[in-house]
């Protein structure tokens, strides 16, 4: 079963979905690494649809999360939006010197590395992207 | 001999919404100091971008920032983001 919550397209809302996620995650007492990785990914795809996406209706950001025994999934949909895929977002040089690095642009190269699943879905005028992580054993 | 050392101690969550409120406290830093991350529970890209940019700014000036009491999973971010390289941890 799973949990929805529709919050509006601003980076203030991070608190409103931070409490929610975490009382989720205790109610079903999901472990401190596995929470760590859900409220990150809540916080980057949300932030990237605020920040990326135009959206024509101003409707608001639904999240939905499931949790089972095995894994925790988080799906965020935003709506009448122009299509951009998040994974598209070019690699980040981790190797290179400070000096020839810039700020930003790790968003999505953490989940890269920190989800166990990550898809993008655009239809309809509609952006879904679910991220998926395992429960530590 | 006397010595000042900076403490920049963080506590509980460093998301997108903190970083405004943090910038500017950050960028009043001019020389070393000890970011203690001990009472941190979160921390997300924006963060990191905030801190890198401070640690960029302090080391071309001949400074640093010295990360502290980092929990596993931020240290995985940092990794993750290879920033281990950028910042000394400890």
């Amino acid at each position: 079963m799973y949990r929805t919550k529709r919050l509006p397209r601003k980076v203030s809302a991070l608190q409103t979905i931070s409490r929610w996620l975490d009382d989720e995650l205790r109610r079903h007492q999901v472990d401190e690494r596995t929470a760590f990785r859900i409220q990150l990914a809540a916080e980057e795809l949300f932030t990237n649809m605020v920040r990326h996406n135009v959206s024509l209706s101003a409707e608001e950001i639904v999240l939905e999360v499931e949790v089972s025994p095995e894994r925790v999934r988080l799906v965020l949909i935003d709506h009448d939006v122009e299509p951009w895929n998040p994974a598209s977002a070019p690699p980040v040089a981790v190797d290179a010197p400070a000096a020839e690095r810039e700020p930003g642009g790790l968003g999505v190269h953490l989940l890269r590395n920190l989800m166990d699943g990550l898809e993008y879905a655009y239809e309809g005028g509609a952006m879904r992207v679910e991220a998926v992580v395992e429960r530590a054993t | 001999m006397f010595e000042l050392e900076i403490v920049i101690r963080l506590r509980g969550r460093f998301d997108a919404a903190q970083a405004e409120r943090v910038q500017p406290r950050l960028e009043a830093v001019h020389t070393s100091a000890v970011v203690d991350f001990a009472e941190l529970t979160y921390i997300s890209s924006a963060a990191l971008g905030l801190l890198f940019a401070a640690q960029k700014r302090l080391q071309e000036a001949g400074h640093e920032l010295v990360l502290v009491n980092l929990s596993p999973h931020v240290r995985e971010v940092f990794a993750i983001a290879g920033f281990d390289s950028i910042f000394r941890i400890e």
